[in-house]
C-alpha cells in the first residue's frame, strides 16, 4: 500500500504520529526520509520534531534492514544460558558483527537486550519468530530454514450472538451467559501456544494434535491456550476432561503427540502429569485460567466467570465501592513502585475535567521479566473485565491499552479480545444497557524502557519522544492531554476482579496485606517460568521450591531482583521476605538466578550498559551521569568517585528509572566487593 | 502563603513555585533550563533544594510552593548534588567555548574549575544561517531552544533528536539550519542559557534597553533593542513577553531588522541642493528655504504620509496640507492596501477597522485566511493560526497562490484571481440553501437581508466552480465549516489579495455579507480581520491621511466642511 494511503487513514493530529510511523514502517521495513516527510505534511507536525520522534525510539528504522533480521539476545537471562555463544557463533556464521548488514542485503544481525522470553533462554528472533532454547548446533538449521509460514490461528466458533436490549445488566448478561454455555464444547486439550512456548514448537504439537484427533475421531477440543506458567516444561498440554482432575503434562514435542493419545486413550492415569506439586505450591489467583482458557473466545471466558464480576458493580451501580474494596485489598502498583492503587483511582474519580482517561501499561519492557506477557497471552478477558471495573470505579470514559512493541502476540490476543467483547456488548455505549460506556483503544510502544515510566507513556501517546514529565501535577490530575488519567500497569489490574469478586480484605489476607504476586524466574534454575505467590515468598522458596534449584549443579549465589532498576541479592539475603520497602524489594518480579560460575561485576555491567542506551535523554544526571559510570567500570575502580557519582544520578534524576539506574551496580559493589578490581 | 527560603520569609501568590520564591528573594540558585516565561521542563537538575521534612532533594523550578514550608538552597547535601549535576553540566563542553552564560557563572559559583570528565561527543559548529550560530560543543541539551522553536513558535526548524547521550539539537536529517523550515526569528537564540545558540556579532557591552514597538508590520509587537556602548543598536533585539499582540515572540524582522538605523544612505542632518548638489546645513537654513518653497506653491501642493509614523504625524501633515497649504490632496499607502476594506466596513459596519483580537484567533474553532501569506508577512500572527489548529481548529486558506500556511490547511481553495466575489457569494447561498444562516442575528443586527438573498440567485454551486475554478465540494465544504466550526468561531482573515483590485470594495464586502449571515461575529473565537501591511496604516487613515475622510472618518463633503 502507497505511504500516502496508509496515512490517510489517520487523522491529521500529533497523537497518531507513533502508529503511523508504525505503519510506514510495517509496509516499508522502516522509514525513509520521504516517508518521514509525508507523515510530517498529513499529520501538520514540523519535519524536525517527526525526526526527533522517529530516531528516539529504538524500535523505528531509520535505515533499511537486511531482507532477514536475525536478532540474538543478550539480556541477562540470555547470557547465563550461552546468549554470547550463539551471539559469537551467528556472527561467525554470517561475517557479521552485530549491528551489520551483509553486503547484498540479505541479512541483518542484531543484538537484543531482552526477547522477554527469558525462561525459555537463550533466544534468538528470526524475522520477528521467536525461538527458544537454541544451541549453537541448532542455528544452523534455523539460519538456513526459509520463514516458516504460520498461518494465523483460526479463531474458533465466536460469531457474535443476537444481544439483548431489554432488562437489567444481570439479565442481559444471563442471556450472554446462556449463549457461552450454549456454546461449551466437552474434553479440551489446551496447548500452551504463548511466546514462550511457540518459541519451542508449540505450535507444531497444536497442528499434531488437532490432526491425530481429528483422524482418530477423539471426542477433545484442541485449544490455543496462554501458557499457564510452566515455561520450563513448554510445550505443555492440559488434559482437561469433565469430572476428571487436571492432567498437565510436558514438554509435549510433535512428534510425541500420538503416544500422548495412546496414553490417555489406554489409561487415563498413564500420562504423566508434571503440574500438580508446582501449582499447588503457589496460590494462583491472577493465572488462576491461564493455560486453561481459551483467550481467542469470549464465550470461554465467560464460562470461566469472567465478566461476572463487573455485571454485579454494575447492578450495584456504586463505582465507589469497588474503589473501597482495592484500598481494603491493599493493592499496590505492581509496575515495582506500590503505590495504593486505590488511591490513584479516588483521586482521578474526584479530579475535574472530562473525559477522564485510563491508561493500561503493558509496556513491559524490562529485562527479565515477562508476567504481564504472560496475562496478557494467556487470559486477555480478564485484563479487560479489569479494564471495565477500573474505569468505572475511577470515573473513566477511555481506556487506552499501550502494548510494548515486542508483544505482538499480547497485542494479537487484545485486539480479537476488545473485537470480541465489542460485538458481545460488554464494551462502548452503554454497557448492558446501564450507565456506563468505555472506548477501548489499543496502541503499541515502540521500544524504550522508559515507556514503563507513565508519563513518558503519556507523552508518546500524545505523539512526542517519549520523556518523563515533571511532576506535580500527577496524572490524575492532570495526565493525557491534561486531563485526569489513570495509569495502571497489567498484573495489577488484574487482581482487580479477583478483588471485587471476593473481597478485598480476602486478597489482602493471601499475602500478609498485601496480596500475591507474579514473578518471572530464568536463569539459572531448572524451573524457569512464571509463578504467582502471596507477597512476603522469600526468594530461596521461589529459586528452591517452584524454580527448582541450580540448573547447573552448582549452588546459587545471587539473583538478579527487579530488572535493570533492581538489585543483585546475594545468597544470605534469599530468606528475606520479599516486601515493597522491606530490606529486599520485590520490584516488577524479575528473578534471575545466578550461579557460582557468574561473575556478579559482568552482570551488573550488563544492566548498566541497558540503563545507559536506554536513557531517555531529558534530563542531566541520568543522560551523562550512567555514561560515565559505565566508563569507570572499565577500569580499577575508585569506590569514591562510583558512589559519589551514583548518588547524584539517584538523587538527581528526573523519574525513577534515572534515579534506581545505579542500583545493582551499587549492590554489587556493596555485596561482591571481592569481584571488583579497587584502586 | 508565606514560606522560609533560607531563613527569609516570602510570601507567594497560590500556585507559585518554590523557584519563584528563590528568585524573588535574589538567591542565586542555578536554573539553567529554567526560561523565565515558560513553563518548568525539569530536565537540569541544576536548582535542586533541600526542603525541611521530605527526602532527598527538589527541583525547585516544578515544586509547588506550600504555606510554612522551610526551604534550604545551601544545605550541604543540596549544594554536593547540584555541584555534582553541574559538573556532569560542564563535563558535556569543550572548554574553549566560551564562558558559557549563565551555566558558567553557576559553576563558578560552586567552586567548579576544570570538569570532571572529557566531552563525549564532537560536533562542528552549523553557521549556515545569517545572524546566528548553533555551537553544539556550548550545549547541554536543555530543551529550551526547541520548546522555543516548536511551542512558542509553532515553527519546528528545530527539535531534540536521538536518545540517551547521543540527543542533540538538530534538524530534519540532522542537516545544517538552513536546510531547514528555520525563519531565523531567533526565539532559540534569545532563550539559549550557554551561548550555544549565539548571533554572529562580537559580544559588546549593552548600556541601555529601549523598549518599543516593531517598526515592521501592522501586528504590532514589544520590542526592546539594546544599545551598545558605540552607540550602535545590538544585532538582536529582545521580545517583551507582558506585550499583548506578540506575547513575547518576534520574527526576524523584528529580531534581527533594526540595524537599518545605521545604514549610510539614512540623512541624519538637513540638507539644501545648490547648484545641483546636496549640501549640509542649518536646520534655520533648512527651515528658511522649505518655507520659501512652500510658500510659493500654496494651493498646488500634494503630500504623501507614510503609514509607518504615528497619529500625531498623520494628523500634523494632513492639517497642514488642508489648512496651510489649502489643498486635498494628502494619500498615503492605504489607497493601495486597505482603503478598500475601510470603505467595505464603514458602509458595512459603520466601523472602519478589525473586529475582534489576536486571542480570537488562538480560540477559534475555524480559521478562513483569505488573499493573505501571514506566515511571510505577518509571521507572529501565524503563530497564532498554528496554535488555533494544533488546538484542533480548521483551517481554510483561500488564495491563488501557494502559501506556508498551505501546509497546516484543512482546506485550500486556489480560485482563479479576480473571481472572489462570486466563490463568497457561492459560500454564502451555501449557508442559506443547507440552513447554516443564524438568521436570529440577521434578524436583529442587519438590514436589506432579503435583497441580498434575492441577488445571491445566480451563484449556484456549479456557476462558482465554473467561475472560480475550485471544486463545488470544496466550495460548499468551505461554508459548512466556517458557518458551523467545530467549537468556539470562526475568524474571517484577509490581506491584500483582496483589496488590492479595481473591485477591492466588493471583494470586502462579499466577505463580510458571509460573516454577517454565519453570525460569525461578536463572541470569542470569531470576528473579522483585515491584515495590514504598515504597522500604522490604521491610525494614518484615522487620522484623515486621504482625500475622502477628515480625521474621524468625517467624510470629506460640504456638509462636513461646513461645520469648520
Amino acid at each position: 500500500m502507497a505511504v500516502a494511503e496508509l496515512l490517510a487513514k489517520f487523522p491529521r493530529e500529533r497523537t497518531w504520529l507513533l502508529p503511523a510511523l508504525q505503519a510506514v514502517q510495517r509496509a516499508e521495513r522502516y522509514l525513509s526520509p520521504e516517508a518521514l516527510e509525508a507523515v510530517a505534511a498529513h499529520l501538520r507536525v514540523p519535519k524536525s520534531e517527526v525526526w526527533g520522534v522517529a530516531s528516539h525510539y529504538p524500535e523505528l528504522r531509520l535505515a533499511p534492514p537486511g531482507t532477514r533480521v536475525v536478532r540474538v539476545c543478550t539480556g541477562v537471562s540470555c547470557k547465563l544460558r550461552g546468549g554470547g555463544e550463539l551471539l559469537a557463533a551467528c556472527e561467525r556464521r554470517l561475517g557479521l558483527r552485530a549491528g551489520q548488514t551483509t553486503a547484498d542485503g540479505a541479512v541483518t544481525l542484531e543484538a537484543m537486550d531482552c526477547a522477554f522470553a527469558c525462561a525459555v533462554a537463550p533466544v534468538v528472533e528470526i524475522d520477528h519468530a521467536c525461538h527458544g532454547r537454541v544451541t549453537p548446533r541448532a542455528l544452523d538449521a534455523l539460519l538456513a530454514a526459509r520463514p516458516a509460514a504460520h498461518a494465523a490461528a483460526a479463531t474458533p466458533g465466536v460469531a457474535p450472538p443476537s444481544r439483548p436490549t431489554t432488562g437489567s445488566p444481570a439479565a442481559r448478561f444471563a442471556a450472554l451467559r446462556r449463549e457461552a454455555e450454549r456454546r461449551r464444547t466437552g474434553a479440551r486439550l489446551a496447548v500452551g501456544l504463548g511466546t514462550c512456548g511457540r518459541a519451542v514448537g508449540a505450535r507444531e504439537t497444536f497442528e499434531a494434535l488437532r490432526l491425530e484427533v481429528k483422524r482418530r475421531g477423539l471426542p477433545f477440543a484442541v485449544v490455543a491456550a496462554g501458557c499457564n506458567g510452566m515455561c520450563w516444561a513448554q510445550p505443555v498440554v492440559e488434559v482437561l476432561r469433565d469430572g476428571r482432575p487436571r492432567l498437565t503434562t510436558g514438554p509435549v514435542a510433535a512428534a510425541e503427540v500420538p503416544r500422548l493419545l495412546n496414553a490417555l486413550a489406554a489409561n487415563p492415569a498413564a500420562a504423566p502429569d508434571v503440574g500438580g506439586d508446582w501449582l499447588a505450591r503457589q496460590r494462583r489467583v491472577l493465572l488462576e485460567r491461564c493455560g486453561l482458557a481459551d483467550p481467542a473466545d469470549i464465550a470461554d471466558a465467560i464460562r470461566h466467570g469472567t465478566y461476572a464480576t463487573l455485571v454485579n458493580a454494575l447492578e450495584d451501580a456504586r463505582p465507589e465501592r469497588v474503589i473501597e474494596e482495592v484500598r481494603a485489598a491493599g493493592l499496590a502498583g505492581r509496575g515495582g513502585a506500590y503505590f495504593r492503587t486505590a488511591v490513584k483511582w479516588a483521586a482521578c474519580r474526584e479530579a475535574k475535567g472530562a473525559p477522564k482517561y485510563l491508561v493500561v501499561n503493558g509496556e513491559e519492557g524490562e529485562p527479565g521479566i515477562f508476567k504481564d506477557r504472560h496475562l496478557m497471552e494467556g487470559d486477555p478477558h480478564r485484563l479487560l473485565e479489569a479494564t471495565l471495573l477500573t474505569a468505572y470505579a475511577a470515573g473513566a470514559t477511555r481506556a487506552i491499552l499501550y502494548i510494548h512493541g515486542e508483544a505482538d502476540l499480547s497485542a494479537e490476543r487484545l485486539q480479537v479480545a476488545v473485537a470480541q467483547a465489542g460485538e458481545w456488548g460488554l464494551l462502548g455505549e452503554r454497557i448492558l444497557g446501564s450507565d456506563f460506556s468505555l472506548d477501548v483503544e489499543l496502541r503499541r510502544g515502540a521500544g524504550g524502557f522508559v515507556l514503563g515510566e507513565e508519563t513518558a507513556l503519556l507523552e508518546s501517546i500524545e505523539g512526542y519522544r517519549a520523556m518523563p514529565r515533571t511532576r506535580p501535577p500527577f496524572p490524575v490530575e492532570s495526565g493525557l492531554w491534561g486531563k485526569p488519567t489513570v495509569i495502571n500497569n497489567v498484573e495489577t489490574l488484574c487482581a482487580v476482579p479477583s478483588i471485587v469478586a471476593e473481597g478485598g480484605a480476602w486478597f489482602a489476607s493471601l499475602g500478609g496485606g498485601g496480596g500475591t504476586k507474579l514473578f518471572g524466574l530464568s536463569g539459572h534454575v531448572r524451573r524457569p517460568g512464571i509463578v504467582e505467590v502471596p507477597l512476603g515468598t522469600t526468594l530461596r522458596a521461589l529459586l528452591d521450591d517452584l524454580g527448582g534449584g541450580s540448573s547447573t549443579g552448582r549452588p546459587l549465589r545471587a539473583a538478579v531482583l527487579g530488572g535493570p532498576s533492581g538489585s543483585a541479592v546475594p545468597a544470605r539475603q534469599f530468606d528475606e521476605p520479599l516486601v515493597p520497602r522491606g530490606p529486599v524489594n520485590p520490584g516488577t518480579g524479575g528473578v534471575v538466578a545466578l550461579d557460582e560460575g557468574v561473575a556478579v561485576q559482568d552482570v551488573v555491567r550488563t544492566l548498566l550498559a541497558f540503563n545507559t542506551r536506554e536513557s531517555c535523554g531529558k534530563c542531566t544526571p541520568c543522560r551523562e551521569g550512567t555514561a560515565r559510570l559505565l566508563r569507570m567500570l572499565d577500569g580499577p575502580i575508585e569506590r569514591e568517585r562510583v558512589s559519589a557519582l551514583a548518588g547524584v544520578i539517584q538523587i538527581a534524576s528526573l523519574c525513577g528509572l534515572g534515579q534506581a539506574a545505579p542500583l545493582a551496580v551499587l549492590s554489587a559493589l556493596a555485596e561482591f566487593p571481592e569481584e571488583f578490581e579497587l584502586s | 502563603m508565606k514560606l522560609t527560603i533560607d531563613g527569609c520569609l516570602v510570601e507567594l501568590a497560590e500556585g507559585a513555585t518554590v523557584l519563584d520564591g528563590v528568585n524573588r528573594l535574589a538567591i542565586p540558585l542555578p536554573q539553567l533550563c529554567k526560561d523565565p516565561d515558560r513553563a518548568p521542563l525539569g530536565a537540569c537538575r541544576t536548582c535542586l533544594v533541600h526542603v525541611e521534612g521530605q527526602r532527598g532533594l527538589s527541583a525547585a523550578c516544578h515544586l509547588p510552593a506550600r504555606e510554612g514550608m522551610v526551604v534550604s538552597t545551601a544545605h550541604p547535601d543540596a549544594v554536593r548534588v547540584r555541584r555534582g549535576v553541574l559538573d556532569l553540566t560542564l563535563s558535556m563542553l569543550t572548554p574553549a567555548k566560551g564562558e558559557f552564560g549563565a551555566l558558567g557563572d553557576a559553576a563558578a559559583r560552586h567552586g567548579l574549575g576544570e570538569p570532571g570528565f572529557a566531552p563525549l561527543h564532537r560536533f562542528d559548529v552549523d553557521a549556515s544561517k545569517s545572524f546566528f550560530v548553533l555551537d553544539r560543543e556550548a550545549c547541554i541539551l536543555c530543551g529550551r531552544c526547541t520548546v522555543a522553536c516548536d511551542e512558542v513558535q509553532q515553527i519546528g526548524a528545530i527539535a531534540l533528536l536521538g536518545r540517551g547521550h547521543t540527543t542533540r539539537v538538530g534538524v530534519f536529517g540532522d542537516g545544517p539550519m538552513a536546510a531547514s523550515v528555520c525563519t531565523s526569528c531567533g526565539q532559540c537564540v534569545a532563550t539559549c542559557p550557554t551561548g550555544a545558540l549565539s548571533t554572529k556579532e562580537a559580544p559588546e557591552k549593552i548600556v541601555r534597553r529601549v523598549e518599543t514597538t516593531c517598526p515592521y508590520c501592522g501586528v504590532g509587537c514589544g520590542l526592546v533593542v539594546p544599545v551598545r556602548e558605540d552607540g550602535r543598536l545590538a544585532l538582536m533585539a529582545d521580545d517583551v513577553p507582558s506585550n499583548k499582540s506578540s506575547l513575547g515572540t518576534l520574527c526576524v524582522k523584528g529580531r534581527f531588522g533594526t540595524g537599518f538605523v545605521h545604514s549610510p544612505d539614512r540623512i541624519t542632518h538637513p540638507m539644501v541642493r545648490r547648484d545641483g548638489r546636496w549640501v549640509r546645513t542649518s536646520w534655520d537654513e533648512a527651515l528658511a528655504t522649505a518655507a520659501a518653497g512652500l510658500a510659493k506653491h500654496r494651493g498646488r501642493f500634494g503630500a504623501l504620509a507614510s503609514a509607518k509614523a504615528t497619529n500625531e504625524d498623520g494628523y500634523a501633515i494632513q492639517k497642514f496640507c488642508r489648512v496651510v497649504m489649502q489643498t486635498n490632496d494628502v494619500d498615503h499607502c492605504t489607497r493601495l492596501c486597505h482603503s478598500p476594506s475601510v470603505e467595505a466596513m464603514l458602509a458595512c459596519m459603520g466601523s472602519g477597522a478589525t473586529s475582534n483580537s489576536y486571542q480570537d484567533y488562538a480560540e477559534a474553532g475555524c480559521l478562513m485566511v483569505v488573499g493573505a501569506d501571514a506566515s511571510a508577512n505577518h509571521p507572529v500572527i501565524a503563530i497564532r493560526f498554528r496554535r488555533a489548529v494544533s488546538r484542533g481548529a480548521r483551517l481554510i486558506v483561500v488564495n491563488p497562490k501557494r502559501v506556508d500556511l498551505c501546509d497546516q490547511a484543512d482546506l485550500w481553495l486556489q480560485p482563479r484571481p479576480g473571481t472572489d466575489v462570486a466563490l463568497f457569494n457561492a459560500m454564502a447561498r451555501v449557508i442559506l440553501d443547507e440552513d447554516l444562516a443564524n438568521l436570529a442575528f440577521v434578524r436583529t443586527r442587519t438590514a436589506g437581508f432579503e435583497d441580498w438573498r434575492a441577488s445571491l440567485r445566480p451563484f449556484t454551486l456549479e456557476y462558482a466552480e465554473r467561475m472560480t475554478g475550485v471544486r463545488a465540494s470544496d466550495i460548499a465544504q468551505a461554508a459548512r465549516w466556517y458557518a458551523r466550526p467545530p467549537f468556539a468561531g470562526s475568524c474571517l482573515i484577509w490581506g491584500m489579495g483582496i483589496t488590492q483590485h479595481t473591485n477591492g470594495i466588493h471583494n470586502a464586502h462579499a466577505l463580510l455579507n458571509l460573516s454577517l449571515v454565519a453570525g460569525q461575529m461578536g463572541f470569542p473565537g470569531s470576528g473579522i480581520s483585515p491584515l495590514r501591511g504598515q504597522n500604522n496604516v490604521q491610525g494614518c487613515g484615522d487620522a484623515g491621511c486621504i482625500p475622502t475622510n477628515l480625521p474621524g472618518y468625517q467624510t470629506y463633503a460640504p456638509d462636513t466642511l461646513a461645520k469648520f
